[in-house]
């Protein structure tokens, strides 16, 4: 009986804590922790990072609850590296990686020759309508007339 | 009375305007056509204003009941699916059209390669089509534009495969045209803020402008009117207020969603009508790659595999149609690697099957609300599913060329952004709808066109053969009416 007692404290316990902390948690702290987790070896403007969080956040291209879960697993979600090829792997590298282009788009960083010395600063929230905004892109090029 | 015309025509996408292209170049300055157009203009400076490509949006024209499954995309309005195309231009191959013949599977298409050869020339004229010199299927004419330039894992694949990989056949202008711009790999291919692939709207709105035709806009046909087994006009709505047409000829061109939800609606019948709708089963794979870089073409998609395409697998399994994508914000599934210098170090594949379609997959008429078509799409065949079985064997053919790190992603996608079927054409009036011309077999003044008639899916994009069926039917229609006069 005591076990049992023991055991439903410590589950109510630590549901409590889970959904305290998910009530307390923030979409802007999300992304910033998935920036500086994948992009650590990088120097970022905090003022940019704090605004492109802001215009991330503020398009919806990314589930405010999915956000959310991460900065309420922030100590689990950041310390472990993803090294299992499965699904729910992918899915998590996956959105990491989009949040990662959005920003790197949104900088100056491919602008500088992806200089990982120089500070990154960021510019504006990437807009793919802004024509030819692909940095790898190459065009054509004719042969010059004889 | 209600007006009169010569000819009726539904719709202004590709379809539409091949046809009237052709017709009007066929036919005398007395004749007289309405055509008809649910829509509004929409052109591009509102589109790009409004970030989407039509003032109609699809959810007030049809009901997908498999939403996040099976996503169908349509852009109602002048121009139709043109707007919202991506401009690939690929011809099927031979084999596509004689499937039952070559592979003992699947539908013959009443019609071979050949009968379309020189159509298909012609529509890439008009579209200013970019494009290698060599190409996976005979043709008689070059592409007008030079190809789009490969990205680095192009070019080796080109090198390893040179009969297996080419540039992609695009609609997205290579080099300057005077009509458009050049395409810079943006990724933005349905809004293209730089107009570099063809539309109705910048390239052939000049049909709908002849002074033989009356183009009316917001105008939704409800029915086709019959009587005596001849089509004698239409019946449609304009702002709100129902009003008739009649005409000679009655052509359908609203694609293989609302063909047969017209049909339907005229009651019209047929055990096939609205049956079958289908396109390719896609599968989007994401490959890590070691000191490779990609992202580096010049366009969306600069490349295109054939490498399992045709050949004796197509008796078991589904024939392949392989995309290469060049743009590292290609809708969900583009993205950058975040490993310091390796931001470009990842391939984006489509691998396009192609599919026999089920006569589960249907488009209907809403019983509650007839304006509205309903889809409905229960599987691919299996068909298709033992070819997108194949996709680790095929990765594995990739990796003796490419230097692969991970297989990132391997999942079907759930739209191939094309709509085919619902009309199938044949010969035999039991076993398909509209003949060899798109001439509906019980209605002879009746045509209806696009890829609704597609008996089979091909791995290849429909809108060329669109196109080119659209020639095809006009070219028949007039050649009777001259034996006729």
């Amino acid at each position: 009986m005591k076990r049992r007692y023991f055991l439903l404290s410590a589950l109510a316990g630590l549901c409590g804590i889970a959904g305290w902390r998910f009530a307390a948690s923030d979409e802007h702290a999300a992304i910033a922790k998935v920036l500086r987790k994948r992009l650590g070896y990088l120097k970022l403007d905090p003022d940019g990072v704090q605004q492109f969080c802001r215009d991330l956040s503020a398009t919806g291209a990314i589930s405010g609850a999915r956000l959310r879960l991460i900065d309420a697993l922030g100590p689990i979600y950041t310390q472990p590296a993803l090294s299992a090829d499965n699904r729910i792997d992918n899915s998590i590298r996956h959105g990491e990686d989009r949040v990662v282009t959005l920003y790197l788009l949104s900088t100056d960083f491919f602008r500088n020759g992806a200089d990982v010395n120089r500070t990154v600063s960021y510019l504006h929230y990437y807009d793919p309508l802004i024509a030819c905004g692909n940095p790898f892109a190459r065009p054509v090029i004719l042969p010059t007339p004889a | 009375m209600p007006a009169r015309y010569d000819l009726i025509l539904v719709g202004t996408s590709f379809a539409s305007a091949f046809f009237l292209m052709r017709y009007l170049e066929r036919s005398p300055a007395t004749v007289s056509v309405l055509v008809l157009e649910r829509g509004a203009r929409d052109d591009k400076s509102w589109q790009l204003e409004n970030r989407r490509t039509s003032s109609i949006a699809p959810t007030a024209v049809f009901q997908n009941l498999n939403p996040g499954r099976k996503e169908w995309f349509t852009s109602p309005g002048f121009g139709g699916n043109s707007k919202c195309w991506a401009g690939g231009t690929t011809r099927m191959m031979p084999g596509d059209f004689q499937l039952k013949t070559r592979y003992g599977v699947g539908l013959d298409w009443p019609m071979s390669y050949d009968d379309l050869e020189q159509h298909y020339c012609t529509v890439e004229q008009v579209m200013l089509v970019s494009g290698p010199s060599d190409s996976p299927m005979p043709r008689s004419r070059p592409l007008p534009l030079p190809p789009h330039r490969f990205s680095d894992p192009e070019v080796l694949l080109k090198q390893h495969f040179p009969d297996g990989w080419y540039q992609m056949s695009t609609a997205r202008a290579s080099v300057p045209t005077g009509k458009r711009g050049v395409c810079c790999a943006t990724g933005a291919c349905e809004l293209c803020p730089v107009d570099a692939k063809f539309t109705i709207q910048n390239g052939l709105a000049w049909v709908f402008a002849d002074p033989r035709v009356t183009l009316q806009l917001h105008s939704a046909v409800d029915t086709v009117d019959t009587a005596a087994g001849v089509a004698r006009g239409v019946s449609y709505t304009r702002d709100g207020a129902s009003e008739s047409a009649q005409a000679d000829i009655v052509v359908l061109a609203t694609s293989a969603l609302f063909n047969p939800h017209i049909l339907l609606r005229s009651g019209i019948k047929h055990a096939l009508l609205g049956k079958r709708l289908h396109e390719q089963m896609p599968v989007d794979v994401t490959l890590d790659l070691v000191g490779v870089k990609c992202y580096n073409g010049s366009t969306l998609l600069s490349g295109l595999g054939y490498l399992f395409y045709e050949g004796e697998h197509r008796r078991d399994y589904a024939a392949c149609m392989i995309e290469t994508w060049s743009s590292p914000f290609a809708y969900w599934a583009g993205a950058l690697r975040s490993e310091s210098g390796r931001w470009n170090e990842r391939l984006l594949l489509r691998f396009l099957f192609d599919d026999l379609p089920l006569d589960d997959n249907t488009v209907t008429v809403s019983p509650t609300d007839p304006r509205m078509a309903v889809t409905r799409f229960v599987d691919y065949s299996d068909y298709a599913k033992r070819g997108a079985a194949q996709v680790p064997r095929m990765i594995d053919t990739l990796a003796t060329v490419l230097p692969i790190e991970r297989v990132a992603a391997n999942e079907v996608g759930t739209t191939a952004a094309h709509i085919q079927g619902t009309v199938v054409m044949g010969n035999d009036p039991a076993t398909s709808i509209v003949d060899s011309h798109l001439v509906h077999h019980q209605y002879r003044n009746l045509l209806v066109l696009g890829a609704s008639a597609f008996p089979t899916a091909s791995p290849a994009y429909p809108t060329m053969t669109v196109s080119a069926l659209s020639l095809w039917a006009a070219d028949h229609l007039l050649s009777g009416a001259r034996t006729a006069s």
